[in-house]
């Protein structure tokens, strides 16, 4: 094969001007990624799609892709050579033998490459398609309304109750996708790889969920109203804002808030009693302790009391086959809990409606 | 590592990390079968994606699949033939990377393990150590 014409066009940038992007879903996959989904800081999603090769190298080309872009398009409604001419700015790079990228280029949409263009009917199709590609339209967001009282928030309000949200919302979204590779690659190494002992793995842990979730999937803010009632209206999976409602509505009904804070104060009891809240779980010699009888049996049992309250109990097996261990999943629920218990706490005092 | 019935999967060094590999719904090899290959066909065409250079599969590209490490293969010419040019709509230059041609072989129970077909006529075999699927395959025509 002749080696690769050179692109000719654009200017060589850094390959920094890619870093930092997550890998997010395969849309097209034939003996390897042709179009690939990666989610990119602020910016939103981008799509990488290889576009020629010769026989040391592969040639690829990235882009910005809007939110309502994507969705278009894995309905059939948007062609790839639309969201292409969508697009103003490209970045073309190699890869060979090594995952490096090298030859970052780039180039505007004037100058784009014509034999890279695809066809008119460039429609995806769930033939050549991949499952996490499916899981991504498998439902759309919605409008979801939370209700807020006007007359009682102060600006950190805001910044508590929509952070808090967004990071219950990533939880529950990573249990409802968990079938995304992504999403089963994140949970395997954050809730394994993570130390959890302190507040900077769980800040890890909820920015991890956060990177892999696409633009099309995350929480967008459609429009606030503060009033006495208001709201915030955002645009969220219907079946991931419900679990988040339904965990709230869990606390709140029948005395489980105050049970589930004796609870809460028994588990750190208990791991400060056989010293495991700093225990680091990335260390083996340091894991070995969890083999003893009583402290297994404990951390079983907090973990059990922790996914009844959430009920959550149905996902055990699928968190735990993804990788994580007992103790890191009791962490991770146990930072769920002061997320979930402020939301009720706020919600208890008719600041916040989750409907 | 992967045992079938006393034989290793191929790859079996390379897939050490990877659970259930192959997948547990795979049947013995039994058949017909069509790939797409270059033309004439070379030991690359029957490399699996993981090991072909240069590489499509990047440490990017997700955590190490089952597939990267198998053979893609068809029921039909016709099927092949159809997801093939479904998908260069929007990649042109694909036969620059997956092959210009298609070949037919007949593989059996000792060349490895089948996934079921999907709907489109697409499955993975996954070879067993020893195997040599090249020499069953002959290119058929052009794609």
């Amino acid at each position: 094969m002749s080696r690769l014409k050179p692109l000719r066009v654009g200017a060589k940038v850094s390959a920094r001007e890619f870093k930092g992007k997550e890998w997010i879903a395969d849309l097209i996959y034939l003996d390897g990624p042709l179009l690939s989904l990666f989610r990119g800081g602020r910016s939103g999603d981008v799509l990488v799609m290889w576009v020629d090769c010769d026989d040391w190298r592969n040639r690829w080309v990235s882009f910005d892709v809007e939110r309502s872009g994507l969705k278009e398009y894995l309905l059939k409604r948007k062609s790839l050579k639309e969201l292409i001419f969508a697009s103003q700015s490209f970045l073309f790079f190699h890869t060979s033998s090594t995952d490096r990228r090298s030859g970052m280029t780039e180039v505007r949409l004037s100058e784009f490459p014509s034999e890279y263009v695809p066809d008119d009917n460039s429609y995806w199709d769930v033939s050549f398609g991949t499952s996490d590609a499916e899981n991504l339209v498998r439902e759309d967001v919605q409008e979801y309304r939370l209700g807020l009282d006007g007359e009682s928030w102060f600006l950190d309000d805001f910044s508590k109750v929509t952070n808090t949200y967004r990071q219950l919302y990533a939880f529950n979204y990573a249990i409802f996708q968990q079938a995304r590779s992504a999403i089963r690659s994140t949970i395997s190494k954050k809730l394994s790889n993570l130390a959890w002992r302190g507040g900077f793995s769980t800040v890890q842990w909820f920015d991890a969920l956060s990177s892999v979730t696409p633009s099309m999937h995350k929480v967008r803010v459609r429009e606030i109203a503060y009033a006495s009632p208001g709201h915030i209206s955002i645009d969220a999976l219907p079946s991931v804002s419900s679990r988040v409602a339904n965990s709230i509505h869990r606390l709140l009904s029948n005395g489980l808030m105050d049970v589930s804070k004796e609870v809460y104060k028994e588990t750190y009891k208990f791991l400060d009693d056989y010293s495991l809240s700093k225990l680091d779980l990335t260390n083996p010699a340091q894991l070995s302790r969890l083999e003893d009888p009583t402290i297994a049996a404990g951390i079983e049992g907090f973990l059990a009391a922790f996914l009844e309250i959430y009920d959550m109990a149905n996902e055990e097996q699928d968190l735990l086959a993804a990788g994580a261990s007992k103790l890191s999943l009791l962490k991770a629920l146990l930072s769920y809990h002061r997320r979930a218990l402020l939301l009720a706490e706020y919600v208890e005092e008719g600041s916040l409606v989750l409907p | 590592m992967s045992v079938i019935v006393g034989v290793r999967h191929k790859y079996a060094v390379e897939l050490e990390h990877c659970d259930e590999c192959p997948p547990p719904d795979g049947e013995p090899a039994d058949g017909e079968a069509f790939r797409w290959v270059m033309n004439p066909m070379t030991d690359a065409c029957f490399l699996p994606v993981a090991l072909r250079q240069p590489k499509r599969v990047t440490n990017t590209s997700g955590p190490v699949k089952c597939s990267m490490y198998s053979l893609s293969m068809f029921t039909s010419a016709e099927t092949g033939r159809r997801r093939f040019l479904a998908i260069e709509a929007s990649v042109k230059n694909l036969r620059k990377t997956v092959g210009t041609h298609l070949a037919r072989g007949v593989i059996c129970p000792q060349d490895g393990i089948c996934t079921p077909a999907s709907n489109t006529g697409h499955f993975d075999l996954h070879e067993l150590e020893g195997s040599d699927v090249r020499a069953k395959f002959a290119v058929i025509g052009e794609i």
